[in-house]
């Protein structure tokens, strides 16, 4: 370990000892410090434009003459400056890790030096990201980005994944950043699209992207960054940098295989103690009917399942039944029938697997296969890459095809062209359904199932199409409510949603060089897909909606989607030092952006020919519809980074928008951006061995965002279909305004970034504050108006947060080597104002209908807060019970939470031993509230553990709290009520009437969202080269690899056990709801790299 | 550099077809007066009929629930649907046709866009009291803070706007043609004026135990001259908005299909069993023993009773009631006992019960058995009437409890596990929905007490005194 930091050291001080001579040409080989030849790695002269590259075998030979100072440098690795005196040869050892001078990749794709720039960037490399072989990019950047909330909606195929900069900047629209790809921004529409008859998660655009195809991401975090992409800038930019064909040893192949199996693993925390039924509990039992036994009770009172529509309480969804295990005889589903057509009771019984039983377990296969070649005038890079996934519930699945070529020719000296193009196959042919739907099978088993019931036989019968009360109907384990309560493996196997997607995208450009130093590049990128997807609805389906009455034979819904995005980008690249001291480069550019979607839907009410799918099928005409919208925008930018010496360094830029979107006199906006970065180690020639890098930096932007097409002028909408062969026209219920301006986000950070010990350890912190402006926001207005909401510039919003990223290389030995990363990030978020004296802002309702929980905005206070109602209090927090001894309710509804955490996080730890090499991830989040469907309708329904907790079906319950005031209860039993008022209640009450309550009050079903999760392990041994070689192998891993592995802490409040990780939908309005949320997966894998 | 900075900068300031591209090319910026007047009519019957059913239908005990009793037991607020839906939904668009038809010339629809107005607009003073009305609906005009006016200027706005609706209703092609868009009566414009009159005199008997004077000499006028003033004379009138089923279900049916839990109400089906009346088996379908028995409003459902009758709530192409003959007829009955009309309260009262009974098919034998029957043979008791306006108002739940809260009759007590003690009587209106309280809280009436969100403030035509 001493010898290789001691090396580069030697070298150092024998450049400063020898003495020097003319210009003569020096060699030497450059090498990792694993030995390995570093290929293209650059040679140059500092100071000088002259240099080289190595060649194939790590070597080099370049001209120079004592006194000179070489640079060497790699990417990803860390330059090293050699002063040249005597030496005929210098053999060089690159680390690698931690870097001083790193190149990131900024705005329009411009390859800069780390420490030129004066904001937070974050690097992470694609192999980090690839080796788990994750399904969507974005959830294999938890926990790894300093500042970003990264929240994946569920384990199952297709799921969307959100990531979060620096907090929310919007009160209810899209917190995503912008995705560039190669210098061009891609679509990451999220569409957790509802249907008219469904809620079905198809996840987010970016998913498409082939994690083995990426070379690095960098994250651009605060509008200083991002003011080059202009509007869609400011929540930050993900640039993604795809593989180029490089200089490789060997013939150019790389080949991957793995394989992996997921399994649910966080299910709500069920009871297995009571069935389903009305209101069976031994409580109900022994105070009302003492004289019987308990089978006599449920006799007379219970759950009973028949085809005739005489069973009692079958109808009842609820789970306040008898209890289960105590050797009751029940009718039910599988019941044997007696000669009568009667079911013979059975046993009746806990299931408690029976909703673990429904998942099953998942397998992913992917495989991958590139061909890299580089010659002296073009180079390039194929790749083939081919996923397949089968989801762990049933009947879902994923396949995913990727082509991708990347290709740079040199025409001549000074000119360039280069093109990259993704090619994308997306096929589902069944995602699965969710959210607060009859359709997602969590709904049933979070509230409605019974504990009783035997998934397997409900899975053996689902196809049975029996009679009940003389009507067809799919086979159920209730079957009265033909409307409600559909079997999940009908729902899996015949109500199905398919997707497929065909997607390009990519770009060209063509690069001249003017004169030395200044070049004109222009490029041309688009990203263009078409969607198609059908949800398909077979007959005697079970239905809550109009379907059911109307759709007796069958029906579906189909829809094509076309979304495409072009940019076109001409810029000047001037790269120039002004004096010897002082350099500059300047990029002087514009923009042009199209984006253009199309959606084309059909469907019908009913089929003719049973369950055949077809337009031609449709009974009557079908309903077509086809919407369009477009927006361009046109952009000037520019922007200059001054560099005085190597230790200060100045960014300036400007650009401006021209939005279609605005109206005529806003339509042009303007952002400006500064940025200053000090390296004063530079200055200050510490020693390296204790202050290896220091710099300062600090920053001011402002980043402007455009409005959505077509918000301008009021229109009328189409009510359905003809009602009576008349077509119905309504008024828009939103008013629009004509004095639109852009909103405009103007941020101000400082930065500090210390390395220490060679650079050993490091850290990077940030402060940043945002304020957003002008938000654009549909302002509720009261109904008397005629109107329901008015879109305004209405409102600010302030972030202010630090972000710390450590990093450490804790061993560096020979053998074992230990490095670590810390990600920290807090984000603190306020409403600055709303306009119009607005009190509130209601976000979203979450649960409008029964206790009135909503996400609002309050000015003063955080985005995002959980309000609904809560039990009634007196002043000291006792609940205040009335003389049935059920709490009261408060008179208005309070704040309960806020959606978002205080601080989320991750740590990485990564070790190598040999040819082994183990890393793990864990990540976590304090705090971060949740309003949880699950824990409310379950504990109403009696599904949950807390329903049972105590023995409170078994003896009652007594609630916490004291007696209202005016309570006249005989307590102590001498026959005349005295006044109880304030003491401590005493009444016992069912758990039932309780439980079935416990919906008015809001505040029991908030869950802190604080979890740690060990969200990756990687293990991977590096098959030795001595063993490949002999096969004409240059290299290959083998690695297993797990994936959210382990909730390790959750809150005690959240007592249902849900995932508390949760979002619903792509806005930000789905932050911190809970809804019937699709169980995730614990994924294991093995995984081969092998190169040739 | 700055020349080519500039040169940019004029490319990019290009803007020429930036409005064109921002036209929606999806929704047209305007729509026929006509296509937006069959919204109105279908709005304004989904939205009451719909919310007619959770609500006031349990509060006339006509029909309740058996599982999901909150409503009916008011332990939720009440909905916001008729605020949204009836009251905001039909101002805005028929404003939009009111003022297209006056720039149009056409006054039958203009005449016909306010009658529909008017009913709705009746429809939720009833239900919350004083509600903006001068200035509700101008929200496009920038007005978003509208004030609130009071009952009794509504009320006699309503009667000032109805005649001027009557005199603009004219049969002839010079007066405008209501279009394909007049999914109620198809154009006929003699049953518009008829609809007209015969609101007119439930707005004015409405009001008659408040203003007694004003109610008299109104329903006098349009009594007194029916030339001028037709009104409905058979069903064949009736305003009733016929559902063509498939993508258009009925309200009741639409609503009964997605829960199934509406059972038919004890105090109607006591009535009924009392009175003999042959309506029980159109209202009702009976147990399995053949025998009715009303659910009582609020409690659970503990064992099975009688449902509502399939022709409510299974028939998807079933029917919406505005305003029907029988009313009518039940109206003139009370003006003539209270001495508002020289008419015979006897024939009215009987023409009003065979009205009602005609609906269902029910046959002349048994309609003057009937009407002999010991409670319902007619002895000059307006609460005779009443009562059996309650009956025949089976299905159109808000004017039932309209006027069951004008009139007393019947005298119905809170559900029986009320979220709320201390009331003797169903609710007298809702409270304002809370977004209106919000965000219109400078005008929300500061003399409208609202106790448990139901009770409260009794509307200016309640005169009832001693009920809480």
């Amino acid at each position: 370990m001493k010898l290789k930091l001691t090396i580069p050291f030697i070298l150092l001080i024998m450049g400063f000892t020898l003495h020097s001579f003319g210009q003569r040409t020096i060699k030497g080989t450059i090498t990792s410090s694993e030995g390995e030849p570093l290929i293209g790695a650059s040679v140059s002269i500092k100071g000088t434009t002259s240099g080289t590259i190595s060649d194939i075998d790590g070597k080099y030979k370049i001209k120079a003459k004592d006194g000179d100072i070489l640079q060497f440098s790699y990417i990803g690795f860390n330059t090293q400056d050699i002063k040249v005196d005597g030496q005929e040869t210098i053999d060089v050892i690159l680390t690698q890790g931690i870097q001083l001078d790193e190149l990131v990749v900024t705005a329009l794709g411009i390859k800069r030096d780390k420490k030129a720039l004066g904001y937070a960037v974050q690097d992470v490399k694609g192999d980090e990201v690839s080796e788990t072989n994750p399904n969507n990019i974005v959830s294999a950047l938890s926990g790894r980005i300093a500042g970003a909330q990264i929240v994946t909606s569920s384990g199952q195929v297709g799921a969307s994944s959100t990531i979060k900069i620096r907090g929310n900047k919007t009160f209810t629209g899209s917190a995503q950043p912008l995705f560039v790809v190669d210098g061009t921004p891609i679509m990451n529409s999220i569409s957790s699209a509802r249907s008219s008859t469904t809620y079905t998660d198809f996840g987010n655009a970016a998913m498409d992207i082939d994690p083995s195809n990426i070379e690095s991401i960098s994250v651009l975090k605060g509008a200083s960054a991002a003011a080059l992409y202009g509007s869609r800038a400011a929540n930050g930019v993900i640039l993604i940098t795809t593989k180029k064909g490089t200089k490789k040893k060997g013939i150019g192949i790389e080949f991957s295989t793995s394989l992996a199996f997921d399994d649910v693993y966080i299910l709500p925390n069920y009871q297995n103690e009571y069935g389903q039924g009305r209101n069976g509990s031994e409580y109900e039992w022994k105070l009302k009917y003492p004289d019987l036994t308990y089978q006599e009770f449920h006799d007379k009172r219970e759950f009973k399942w028949a085809l005739d529509g005489s069973g009692r309480r079958m109808d009842w969804d609820e789970s306040w039944g008898s209890r289960l295990d105590v050797g009751l005889m029940v009718p039910q589903m599988d019941s044997p029938l007696d000669e009568n057509g009667k079911p013979i009771p059975t046993p009746w019984i806990s299931h408690p697997d029976n909703v673990k039983d429904f998942y099953e377990t998942g397998i992913t296969s992917g495989n991958n296969l590139s061909f890299t070649s580089t010659g002296d005038k073009a180079s390039g890079r194929l790749t083939f890459g081919y996923t397949n996934q089968k989801g762990t519930s049933p009947n879902t699945d994923q396949e995913k095809i990727n082509l991708g070529i990347n290709t740079d020719i040199k025409l001549t000296d000074k000119l360039k062209v280069d093109a990259n193009v993704n090619y994308i196959q997306l096929n589902n042919d069944n995602l699965p359904q969710q959210g607060n739907s009859m359709r997602n099978p969590l709904l049933e088993f979070n509230s409605w199932f019974g504990r009783q019931v035997d998934t397997k036989y409900l899975k053996e019968h689902y196809n049975d199409i029996v009679l009940f009360n003389g009507d067809k109907k799919a086979f159920n384990w209730m079957m009265a409510y033909p409307s409600q309560h559909p079997n999940p493996y009908w729902n899996a196997y015949k109500n199905t949603m398919s997707r497929e997607r065909n997607r390009i995208f990519g770009n060209t450009s063509i690069n001249y060089q003017l004169f030395k130093g200044v070049d004109l590049t222009a490029r041309i990128g688009t990203d263009f897909f078409n969607e198609h997807r059908k949800f398909i609805y077979h007959k005697y389906s079970r239905d809550w909606t109009n379907l059911y009455e109307n759709a007796t034979n069958g029906t579906f819904w189909e829809q094509y989607r076309l979304q495409s995005e072009t940019n076109a980008d001409l810029f000047l690249k001037i790269n120039k030092n002004l004096t010897d001291d002082l350099s500059m480069f300047t990029t002087l550019g514009a923009n042009y952006t199209e984006t253009f979607n199309q959606y084309a839907t059909t469907n019908g009410t009913n089929l003719i020919v049973a369950d055949f799918f077809s337009t031609s099928n449709f009974e009557g005409e079908p309903i077509v519809s086809f919407t369009k919208y477009k927006s361009v925008s046109n952009s000037v930018f520019g922007s200059t980074n001054l560099g005085y010496k190597s230790f200060l360094y100045l960014d300036l830029s400007l650009r401006g928008d021209w939005s279609s979107t605005l109206p005529r006199e806003n339509r042009n906006y303007w952002y400006p951006s500064a940025n200053l970065g000090f390296i004063f180690t530079e200055l200050l020639n510490m020693n390296p061995d204790i202050l290896s890098y220091g710099k300062l930096r600090g920053g001011i932007a402002s980043v402007g965002n455009a409005t959505s097409a077509y918000s301008l002028n009021p229109v009328f909408y189409s009510i359905g279909t003809t009602f009576n062969d008349i077509n119905m026209f309504g008024v828009q219920s939103t008013l629009p305004t004509y004095d639109l301006k852009p909103e405009i986000t103007t941020s101000k950070e400082f930065g500090l970034e210390m390395k220490f010990f060679y650079n050993r350890l490091g850290f990077d912190i940030t402060y940043y504050d945002a304020l957003t402006t002008n938000q654009l926001i549909y302002v509720d207005i009261p109904y008397s108006s005629g109107y329901s909401a008015w879109k305004k510039n209405a409102g600010s919003i302030r972030n202010k947060g630090i972000e710390l990223q450590l990093n450490g290389t804790i061993i560096e030995g020979n053998n074992l080597t230990w490095d670590a990363n810390l990600n920290w990030s807090t984000n603190n978020n306020k409403i600055e104002e709303l306009s119009d004296g607005l009190e509130e802002l209601q976000i979203t309702s979450f649960y409008g209908s029964y206790s009135g929980t909503s996400l609002m905005a309050f000015p003063g206070k955080e985005w995002g807060a959980i309000y609904g109602n809560t039990f009634a209090r007196n002043e000291n927090g006792d609940i205040i019970v009335d003389k049935r001894g059920m709490p009261q309710s408060g008179d208005d509804p309070e704040i309960l939470g806020y959606v978002n955490p205080d601080w989320v996080g991750g740590i990485r730890n990564t070790f190598g031993y040999k040819g082994f090499n183990l890393t793990a991830l864990v990540d976590f989040r304090k705090g971060g509230d949740v309003f949880s469907y699950s824990k409310a309708i379950g504990q109403h329904a009696g599904i949950l553990q807390a329903t049972v907790e105590g023995g409170i079906r078994e003896n009652g319950m007594i609630v916490d709290g004291v007696y209202e005031n005016g309570t006249m209860l005989d307590l102590n039993g001498d026959g005349e009520p005295e006044d109880v008022s304030g003491q401590k209640n005493e009444t016992v009450i069912a758990a039932r009437t309780y439980w079935r309550s416990s919906r008015n009050w809001g505040e029991l079903s908030v869950i802190d969202g604080s979890f740690i999760k060990l969200r990756e392990v990687v293990f991977s041994y590096s098959i030795p080269k001595s063993f490949l070689n002999k096969m004409n192998i240059q290299g290959g891993t083998i690695s297993l690899f797990g994936r959210n592995l382990a909730l390790l802490y959750t809150d005690e409040s959240n007592d249902v056990h849900i995932d508390p990780e949760v979002s619903s939908g792509g806005t930000v309005a789905g932050t911190g709801l809970e809804s019937y949320q699709l169980p995730p997966s614990r994924t294991l894998g093995l995984k081969l790299n092998l190169k040739f | 550099m700055i020349l080519v900075g500039l040169s940019l900068i004029l490319i990019a300031s290009c803007t020429k077809n930036f409005d064109e591209i921002n036209t929606n090319p999806n929704y047209p910026d305007r729509a026929p007066l006509t296509n937006v007047f069959a919204y109105v009519i279908q709005n304004l019957s989904a939205k009451f009929g719909t919310t007619e059913m959770e609500y006031a239908a349990s509060y006339v005990g006509h029909v309740t629930k058996g599982t999901y009793t909150d409503v009916a037991n008011y332990v939720t607020s009440p909905s916001s649907s008729i605020w949204s839906g009836v009251y905001r939904a039909t101002v805005s668009n028929a404003n939009f046709v009111i003022s297209g038809a006056e720039k149009e010339g056409n006054q039958n629809l203009q005449a016909a866009a306010t009658i529909l107005k008017i009913y709705g607009l009746q429809l939720v003073v009833d239900i919350y009291g004083k509600v903006p009305y001068t200035e509700a609906g101008l929200g496009s005009e920038g007005l978003v803070h509208p004030k609130y006016d009071s009952e009794e200027f509504i009320y006699n706005d309503f009667l000032t706007q109805l005649d001027k609706a009557n005199d603009m209703l004219v049969d002839d092609a010079s007066a405008g043609f209501l279009g394909d868009g007049d999914v109620l009566y198809e154009g006929d414009i003699l049953k518009w004026k008829k609809f007209c009159n015969s609101l007119h005199l439930r707005v004015a008997i409405r009001m008659s135990n408040v203003d007694e004077g004003k109610a008299k000499a109104e329903i006098a006028k349009i009594l007194g001259d029916p030339a001028k003033y037709p009104i409905f004379e058979s069903n064949k009138d009736n305003a009733i908005l016929t559902y063509p089923g498939e993508d258009w279900i009925e309200p009741w049916t639409a609503r009964h299909s997605s829960i199934g839990d509406d059972w038919i109400a004890k105090p109607i089906v006591d009535v009924l069993l009392d009175y003999n009346d042959p309506r029980i088996a159109y209202y009702a379908t009976p147990k399995s023993d053949g025998t009715y028995e009303g659910l009582a409003v609020g409690e659970s459902l503990d064992k099975l009773y009688s449902r509502v009758n399939d022709r409510f709530i299974k028939n998807p192409t079933g029917s919406v009631f505005f305003l029907k003959y029988s009313e009518v007829e039940f109206i003139k009955a009370e003006a003539a006992l209270r001495g508002f009309v020289n008419l015979n309260a006897k024939d009215a009262y009987e023409a009003a019960i065979t009205a009602s009974c005609k609906e269902y098919d029910i046959s002349d034998d048994d309609i003057s058995s009937y009407l002999q029957g010991a409670k319902v043979a007619f002895n000059n008791d307006l609460t005779q009437i009443y009562m059996q306006k309650w009956i025949s108002l089976f299905r159109q739940s808000w004017e039932a409890w309209a006027e069951m809260r004008r009139t007393d009759v019947p005298a119905l007590p809170p559900a029986v596990n009320t979220a709320h003690l201390g009331h003797n009587r169903v609710p007298f209106r809702f409270s304002y929905p809370d977004s209106e309280k919000k965000l219109n809280s400078a005008n929300i009436p500061p003399d409208v007490n609202e106790v448990d969100y139901y009770w409260g403030y009794q509307i200016w035509w309640d005169t009832r005194t001693g009920v809480q």
